[in-house]
């Protein structure tokens, strides 16, 4: 077990070797910019690729300590390593905001266009053109939120492998608009309905801002870990 | 061969070793180096970030499997995945041979005016 907690079979290795395999491992997981889950399954991996290396090189010949450090050249250097996982990380990241940006956008913009409606006393399917004309800015945001969270959605699918150039930075790039799209359409809503006079605190006009708080806190949050893995894999 | 000159064929290269069998990461890149003639001398870390990325596309399905007391991801091709493997391998008969024409006519050619 590397100092990282993260099971690993270093057992099966000469102890003279341990200590470079576990360093290396270490250093690794410090740079992974990921959750504890799958930070420990690419440890694992890449611990168990080396034991191979190591095997390989004592099979050769080379004494265990040498064998270790031969092993490590041989995978690169961490911060290599960990910036090719970064970028993957970020794809995968991005696909994942995308995907729950778009499927809660129909919610959420359901339960404003009903709190609206009810509010006006018109039917929804009148109420949303006359939100469109009220709010102009909101079909500006939807212009922009809609392309970057299906771009970033689809990101790394198998539709889009080879075809489409979107690395993992880019995609998390693409959430990262989607996501501060969100943040500034729920920001939107949440005033015009604060600021209207005619607003009534009805239980679906609690619903509404209860849903679109709890989507811009959500989106602020991935947006900002896009933010932070856009970097990491630049 | 450095692994600059690769990028953009790693992936090709991985689904074609897979489509022998299935492979954990170490040795898919000892067959990459094997079927090169040490050729393709690839950091090794680097197949690692190269299989989560077919896998997330769906090209390539990996398994965590217990072998001799070793706990090891396996990564076997997925029929997608030998789909986008033909496709590769067509679209790089036809690069190869277009730049393969060129290079081997240009011998041929008149000097330029």
């Amino acid at each position: 077990m590397a100092r990282t907690g993260v099971a690993t079979s270093l057992e099966l290795v000469d102890p003279a070797a341990r200590p470079v395999i576990a360093e290396y491992l270490d250093d690794l997981a410090s740079r992974l910019r990921c959750g504890r889950s799958a930070g420990s399954a690419i440890i694992a991996e890449v611990g168990d690729g080396l034991i191979d290396a190591v095997a390989a090189k004592s099979d050769a010949g080379m004494e265990p300590t040498d064998a270790a450090h031969a092993a490590v050249v041989e995978f690169g250097s961490p911060r290599v390593l960990a910036h090719g996982f970064a970028a993957e990380i970020a794809g995968a990241a991005a696909n994942r905001v995308g995907l729950v940006l778009l499927a809660t956008g129909p919610l959420v913009g359901s339960v404003w266009v009903a709190a609206f409606a009810a509010r006006s006393g018109i039917g929804w399917w009148q109420q949303l053109p006359a939100l469109w004309s009220t709010m102009p800015v909101f079909v500006l945001i939807l212009a922009v939120a809609i392309p970057a969270g299906l771009l970033s959605a689809a990101a790394g699918t198998r539709r889009l492998h080879g075809r489409v150039r979107l690395d993992g930075r880019r995609a998390a790039g693409a959430a990262l608009i989607a996501a501060s799209s969100c943040v500034v359409g729920d920001a939107v809503l949440l005033t015009a309905w604060a600021v209207s006079a005619e607003s009534e605190w009805t239980a679906l006009a609690w619903a509404a801002c209860a849903i679109s708080l709890l989507r811009l806190s959500c989106a602020a949050v991935a947006g900002r870990r896009c933010a932070m893995l856009r970097a990491a894999a630049g | 061969m450095r692994a600059e000159a690769l990028k953009g064929h790693l992936d090709g290269m991985l689904l074609a070793v897979l489509e022998i069998g299935p492979a954990h990461g170490y040795s898919l890149i000892e067959a990459l180096r094997s079927a090169s003639g040490g050729a393709f001398d690839l950091p090794t870390g680097t197949v690692y970030p190269a299989l989560h990325r077919l896998e997330r596309a769906g090209l390539v399905r990996g398994v965590w499997a217990h072998e001799s007391g070793r706990r090891r991801r396996v990564y076997e091709l997925t029929a997608a995945g030998a789909g986008v493997l033909a496709e590769r391998r067509d679209g790089w008969e036809r690069f190869a041979r277009a730049v393969s024409a060129v290079l081997e006519g240009g011998a041929r050619w008149p000097a330029p005016a």
